[in-house]
């Protein structure tokens, strides 16, 4: 003891407010108690209501009524408590993924989709803007990426506090858990060109940072690739898989970087005035394609040539355009305006690229976002 | 749940309540989200009663939902903001009330985890080992997390520290 402490408790000590009578705290524990038997029912039929296209209704009372069943089991505090300590744990019973896991798959149309996050659910949708749900759950899914041989969906999944990385087959069956890092989220993955690795930003909350990590297609071997800034995002490999493309803030903005697959000889490769996001490889591998605001207004697509550094204006939006992703054949490009999926032909030139007329494909009222093309099917 | 169960809840509810609402309102700046979320996390602990008294720590459990809680009420309406953001790291907890005093200002110029480590050790009263579960990180960054922000503070109010009994304790 010395003289701060003292000084510590004294001051910071609030007027510490008094407990509410406990008979208020016992009525809440008891309707908490109700809700939580009402949530597994609940649950248990919304994966067969589901199935028949009437869970949405029932999934929105969930939400509505706040109704959670998370990955880690509803009232667990998330974090790294000892599994002694962790009431979940105690229960066997309790949810241990994003629900439902096990279900009926979803026939999806051949021909191209586009699968993207819809109001935190995972979606496809056609060229011809027909919506349908691939993954629906009472948690938060964001960040899909479909495989190279379009079997596999990636993606995240939490309670709004931590995230983990699943894997689930493109009708949305097999849901199978990455990772498990109950204190770091992980965003952003990725596959490798080949399909047998996966690349990721992960948040090291502990040291305030979020990295760049890598993995093998089953979740083994995770590996910190890229930890030296503050904050590293958005990792995507190249078409031929020797190099890792991301987004990094060093001094001052974000910029587009690349890194060689093993991590080694990081270089920046853009430097406008303000920030740079979400860069993603042109697929033959010479650009890549990014967003930003070099004016400060709102953010268009751009393109950098990756040799030259060369860096020119792709597609005016006069709106907030992200989340950028080149069809394989390289002829079009998805990407996110106005929390809609939008779609631009796009033909190289040989000096740069001409691009057509954007066309709105998702059309319901909710957030679209993070596209990312199954091809063929 | 039995008489001596519920006589055991009440009698642990009355002694941890204010330190959790105090800490946790200290941690967002808001009393009024420190109440709400420690009644939300004592009636979670009362519905599983049963299993929570069992538990090393009950209280750092419970603390660790009110946190939870707080953040999952401040971050519900700008998470899809965050998340259209790209994750960009966003420092969405909210900075301690400010009373007229050298001590607050010196605390509130720590960096966040460096100002809950010590928020939750001299106004919830928590043990390091405990603040790591509450904080979801390991003991000894809550030591480093500590030591440096007594180290700022010593400085910062010109108060000298002396032995370092309270580094090796929890």
């Amino acid at each position: 003891m010395d003289d701060l402490d003292p000084i510590l408790t004294d001051t910071l000590r609030p007027d510490l407010p008094p407990p509410p009578p406990v008979e208020e705290i016992r009525a809440r524990g008891r309707h908490i108690r109700r809700r939580r038997q009402i949530a597994y029912t609940a649950a248990s039929v919304a994966a067969i209501v589901l199935v028949v296209g009437t869970g949405m209704a029932l999934q929105s009372w969930m939400v509505d009524n706040d109704v959670v069943v998370d990955p880690v089991g509803p009232d667990t505090p998330t974090g790294d408590a000892p599994a002694g300590d962790d009431p979940s744990k105690v229960d066997a019973s309790e949810a241990t993924g994003p629900e439902p896991s096990q279900r009926e798959g979803v026939a999806l149309p051949a021909g191209d989709l586009i699968v993207h996050q819809r109001a935190f659910d995972i979606y496809a949708v056609t060229l011809e803007g027909e919506e349908i749900p691939i993954f629906q759950a009472p948690t938060i899914e964001v960040s899909p990426d479909v495989s190279p041989d379009g079997q596999r969906i990636l993606f995240s999944s939490g309670d709004g506090d931590n995230f983990d990385l699943f894997v689930m087959a493109i009708d949305g069956t097999d849901v199978t858990q990455l990772t498990d890092t109950p204190t770091d989220p992980e965003f952003e993955a990725r596959w490798s060109p080949d399909g047998t690795r996966i690349v990721y930003m992960r948040r090291n909350v502990a040291e305030e940072r979020s990295e760049i990590w890598t993995m093998r297609a089953d979740g083994s071997g995770q590996t910190a690739l890229y930890t030296d800034a503050d904050a590293s995002l958005v990792p995507t490999w190249s078409p031929d898989g020797s190099a890792i493309a991301f987004t990094s803030y060093v001094g001052e903005s974000f910029d587009v970087w690349i890194m060689d697959a093993d991590g080694s000889d990081a270089r920046r490769v853009t430097d406008l005035p303000n920030d740079e996001w979400n860069s993603v490889w042109s697929p033959d591998g010479r650009f890549l394609t990014f967003s930003a605001h070099p004016d400060g207004g709102d953010r268009d697509l751009y393109v950098v040539e990756v040799e030259s550094g060369e860096v020119s204006l792709l597609l005016d939006t006069e709106l907030d355009a992200t989340g950028p992703m080149w069809h394989p054949n390289g002829t079009r490009l998805a990407y996110e305006l106005n929390r809609q999926i939008w779609l631009v032909a796009v033909s190289a030139t040989g000096s740069g690229f001409e691009v057509g007329d954007p066309v709105r494909v998702t059309t319901s009222p909710e957030q679209h976002g993070a596209p990312t093309w199954r091809v063929g099917g | 749940m039995d008489a001596n169960s519920e006589s055991q809840f009440e009698s642990w509810y009355e002694r941890s309540y204010s330190r959790i609402a105090g800490a946790v309102a200290m941690m967002f700046g808001s009393p009024d989200l420190g109440e709400e979320a420690a009644s939300e996390a004592f009636a979670r602990a009362y519905s599983r009663w049963g299993q929570v008294r069992h538990m090393g720590s009950p209280e750092a459990w419970t603390h660790r939902v009110a946190v939870n809680v707080a953040k999952r009420r401040l971050r519900r309406a700008s998470l899809e903001r965050r998340l259209l953001q790209k994750n960009r790291p966003v420092d969405d907890t909210m900075p301690p009330p400010h009373p007229p005093s050298e001590v607050w200002e010196a605390v509130d110029g720590l960096p966040d985890r460096m100002r809950q480590a010590i928020v939750l050790r001299y106004v919830g009263d928590l043990s390091q080992a405990d603040i790591a579960a509450v904080m979801g990180v390991a003991p000894g960054t809550v030591a480093a997390h500590l030591h440096a922000g007594r180290e700022r503070l010593g400085a910062m109010l010109g108060v000298p520290l002396g032995s370092r009994e309270e580094q090796s304790r929890g």
